[in-house]
């Protein structure tokens, strides 16, 4: 099921709250367990089993690493129980692919080896694989106890508004809010809040844009102006489809009383390719620092190590987005880039530098044409575009077959990620109840000021309401839109 | 006070989207909505169930129709576009989107139209029987003048073109019809102007083309068949639903089209219908082709038997393209026991590029790109008839 979607809204959502805020509050775990399987069911009460069956080896593979002292015997369960994991990911994620391309290193096709599966990917496997091996990592490190409790755990894992996409939340960082959470009013009503931003992202914003950026990597010999414009509108649907889902996330867990991590904190203003993993994608940023670049050594393998491991980091990091070679590369281009402003020292000078932000942007750009790409070699058509190899000019025909106000909302998006910012702290202060402003009123000209400072919270709980009627109006009028990082 | 404002800030936006859920449910309830929902293709443990309740939430929630029209309504007034599906011109002229899209892979398709065309005239060849092709020119051929500055009918034209010459090439008996389309602008509008199809003024120049082209089949008298006006009727344009829906058309600003009904009826002495009765060609002249020629509110067929002094009888069918229709009427009853003596095949130029319209039975000759499923078929609503 998507968020974004008539059946989530106006059933799930309000169906699963009544629930879930009648239970008792010993029981709500189950509520959550219950609520999240059924929310995974929509799609297929078939892969709903494997979720489980991930759940169970994790939950048992966790006991059994707490139980033992001998710290060989905690490292075997572990291993196992990561391998385990990633079997799973193997299988359903990876397979065909290398059997693909093993298949075409040997001039042959996975069909003639007679060993082609016919697998579907489970919607959020790469997100719940996650989550589980850095729980079994947790315990083994002692960074976290394992939880006795199989009903917590399970919510930990099935927690709907992150299971599909992320953000990926770590248990150890989870575990105090899944058995004991603050419900409030409050809190509800900024969930609600959030799930509108993110919900008008997605639906207002990066839905709106789409068209441009399909209809360009879909183009044959793109101009520079079509790959451009391609480019350019994947970059901002992207970001509005994946941040607004995370915003989305995280005002559901808000309305029941959780608090997950950021996952976005205005990535396109980064100054370095360092920094652009700082504020993209944040969780799996930490994942892939504290259970893959960690592990390898980190920075203290010396230089040359380091640089590779931040390659490889990324590699996998790549891999783990899709099981193509194009998410290889993308992996590899950011993995290189890292490594390069290691060597140089550029991710702490290029905070000062007026080229640093402008740079940062088309690097991050490049990497998405290979990243949304189908294939290498669309993507280095795409490249070729780019280069100015198949000409120059915006043919018409590409622009009859957009919606007519694309370029409008791609310009909007655009004014908005520059705005973000200010926008961002405009609203928190206009909501911030302790605003000194609305304490003025002895001053001259104070009662104005305190007056509107006291209408501002009604004036903006109206203009959110607005904008989450108008994404339902919006998305009223659209077919199904699945978030982009579903695939992965 | 400031703690009043401040419950009331936090409860709006909650509060609601909880009334209205509510509302949504138990009027979708209330309205039998869920005895809809039907179990997909897929089983049940493949999402089937669930697929028919997304559909039902996705159709019939109470704000959907509003939604959809007001949107589009106020879309067209602050921006003057529509949906993907439609482009708009000068002066709500309305164009469908698939006179652009279709144009891309028109040499192979032309060969492909041309191929069977051929087919279908060596079989009535076969049988003694004449085909003559009405290839109709695309709308933004004809009022290229309303087009906006950034879309072109260049291609149009040329499409049409290239599908005629080679309908001569081919020796295929065919009616050039743009001429007469453009010289009959002069008297009026020969294509609606929020409407894909043409008005009756352009489909009687057409049958007055027709008929002053194609010769009677040897051996068939005229017979003198007199328009009368039935009715008049309005509606809203098939395109209109690209760009809100008929409870928003006039908020929008938009106009219903009309047209008069024609029917011809036949003049002629008592004698000369029982002779009629009696004769081996009872039905002399077939017209086959799409909603040009199967709508009743263009009145094609009824201008057809006027101007050829002919009976027509009419085998077109609406939503399922040129090719369809011919291929069951070739296998139907009428054409096995009483085989015409002329077939006129109404073939809109713009079809040829879509890769369905000859197979034996395409899924549907819909436009390409579809609107939301809850946007009604403007003139499969309703139509006031005055």
């Amino acid at each position: 099921m998507v968020f974004s979607s008539e059946q989530f809204i106006f059933l799930f959502l309000p169906l699963f709250l009544a629930v879930y805020y009648l239970t008792p509050a010993k029981l709500k775990s189950w509520a959550l367990v219950l609520g999240s399987y059924s929310f995974y069911a929509w799609w297929r009460i078939d892969f709903l089993f494997l979720l489980i069956a991930v759940t169970l080896w994790t939950y048992w593979f966790g006991l059994r690493i707490q139980q033992r002292t001998v710290e060989s015997e905690r490292q075997l369960y572990c291993t196992i129980g990561v391998i385990g994991c990633l079997s799973v990911l193997g299988v359903f994620k990876y397979f065909n692919f290398f059997l693909d391309s093993f298949a075409v290193a040997f001039g042959t096709t996975s069909d003639a080896l007679g060993v082609h599966w016919q697998l579907i990917l489970p919607i959020g496997i790469s997100f719940y694989v996650f989550q589980s091996i850095s729980y079994l990592v947790d315990i083994k490190r002692k960074d976290a106890p394992a939880t006795r409790s199989f009903v917590d755990f399970a919510a930990f894992i099935a927690l709907f508004p992150q299971l599909i996409a992320g953000p990926i939340l770590r248990f150890k960082d989870l575990a105090d809010q899944i058995t004991s959470r603050e419900h409030s009013f409050e809190k509800f009503s900024k969930g609600m809040t959030l799930f509108t931003v993110g919900l008008a992202k997605k639906i207002l914003l990066a839905d709106a844009i789409a068209p441009i950026a399909d209809s360009a990597f879909a183009a044959t010999d793109p101009s520079f102006a079509v790959a451009f414009l391609g480019m350019f509108a994947y970059t901002l649907q992207l970001y509005f489809d994946f941040s607004g889902y995370s915003d989305m996330a995280l005002g559901l867990g808000l309305m029941i009383g959780f608090q997950f991590i950021q996952n976005f904190d205005r990535p396109y203003i980064s100054r370095s390719i360092t920094e652009f993993w700082r504020r993209w994608h944040i969780s799996l940023s930490v994942w892939l620092r504290d259970y893959l670049y960690v592990p390898l050594g980190g920075n203290r393998v010396g230089p040359t190590r380091t640089y590779v491991n931040l390659c490889l980091v990324m590699l996998l990091g790549g891999l783990w987005h899709g099981s193509n070679w194009t998410f290889v590369l993308w992996g590899a281009w950011h993995g290189g880039w890292l490594a390069l402003e290691r060597a140089t020292g550029w991710g702490a000078k290029a905070k000062d530098h007026w080229i640093s932000l402008p740079f940062t942007f088309v690097l991050v750009m490049l990497g998405w044409v290979v990243f949304r790409a189908e294939t290498v070699s669309s993507a280095f058509e795409s490249y070729a575009g780019l280069i100015g190899l198949n000409g120059f000019a915006l043919p018409d025909d590409y622009l009859v077959g957009l919606p007519q106000d694309a370029f409008l909302f791609l310009m909007l998006s655009a004014a908005i990620v520059v705005l973000e910012g200010r926008i961002r702290s405009f609203y928190l202060a206009i909501t911030d109840s302790s605003d000194p402003v609305g304490q003025q009123a002895g001053s001259p000209g104070g009662a104005i000021a305190a007056a509107s400072s006291l209408a501002m919270p009604l004036v903006s709980a109206t203009a959110v309401s607005a904008l989450f009627f108008l994404a339902i109006a919006k998305l009223a009028e659209q077919s199904f839109s699945p978030f982009l990082y579903f695939q992965f | 006070m400031k703690q009043r404002i401040e419950f009331v800030s936090k409860l709006m936006l909650p509060g609601l989207f909880l009334c209205y859920a509510a509302f949504a449910n138990v009027s979708m309830l209330v309205d039998g909505e869920f005895s809809g929902v039907k179990e997909a293709d897929q089983p049940l443990l493949a999402g089937g169930l669930t697929k028919g309740m997304d559909k039902v939430y996705k159709d019939n929630l109470p704000h959907m129709t509003p939604a959809i029209g007001l949107l589009g309504a106020v879309r067209y007034q602050l921006l003057g576009i529509g949906k993907p599906g439609v482009v708009v011109g000068k002066d709500e002229w309305f164009f469908t989107k698939e006179e652009f899209a279709a144009k891309t892979n028109a040499p192979s398709q032309i060969d492909r139209a041309i191929r069977q065309i051929e087919a279908v005239k060596d079989e009535l060849d076969g049988a003694g029987i004449k085909l003559v092709v009405v290839p109709l020119p695309y709308k933004t051929d004809i009022y290229a003048d309303v087009l906006n500055k950034r879309v072109s009918s260049q291609e149009a034209t040329l499409h049409y073109r290239n599908f005629i010459d080679r309908l001569a090439g081919a020796e295929i008996p065919f009616i050039d019809t743009r001429d007469s389309l453009i010289k009959a602008k002069a008297k009026g509008e020969v294509f609606f102007k929020t409407d894909t199809h043409w008005t009756p003024l352009g489909a009687e120049s057409v049958a007055r083309e027709i008929a002053g082209s194609v010769p009677l089949p040897e051996g068939i008298e005229p017979s003198d068949f007199e328009l009368i006006a039935t009715k008049h009727r309005t509606f809203w344009g098939d395109l209109v639903r690209f760009v809100t829906n008929e409870d928003f058309g006039e908020w929008a600003g938009l106009n219903k089209e009309s047209a008069t009904l024609w029917q011809a009826e036949q003049t002629m002495p008592q004698q000369a219908v029982l002779d009629l009765f009696a004769s081996d060609d009872a039905f002399p002249v077939i017209l086959v082709g799409t909603s040009y020629s199967a709508n009743p509110n263009w009145s094609f067929a009824e201008f057809l038997k006027h101007h050829m002094k002919v009976d027509v009888i009419n085998h077109a069918k609406e939503g399922q393209g040129p090719g369809t229709p011919m291929y069951d009427y070739l296998k139907s009853d009428d054409f096995q026991q009483t085989p015409p003596r002329l077939v006129i095949w109404e073939i809109p130029t713009r079809y040829i590029a879509q890769d369905d319209i000859w197979a034996k039975a395409p899924k549907k000759a819909a436009p390409q790109t579809q609107p939301s499923a809850t946007a009604k078929h403007a003139t499969g609503g309703k139509d006031d008839v005055s």
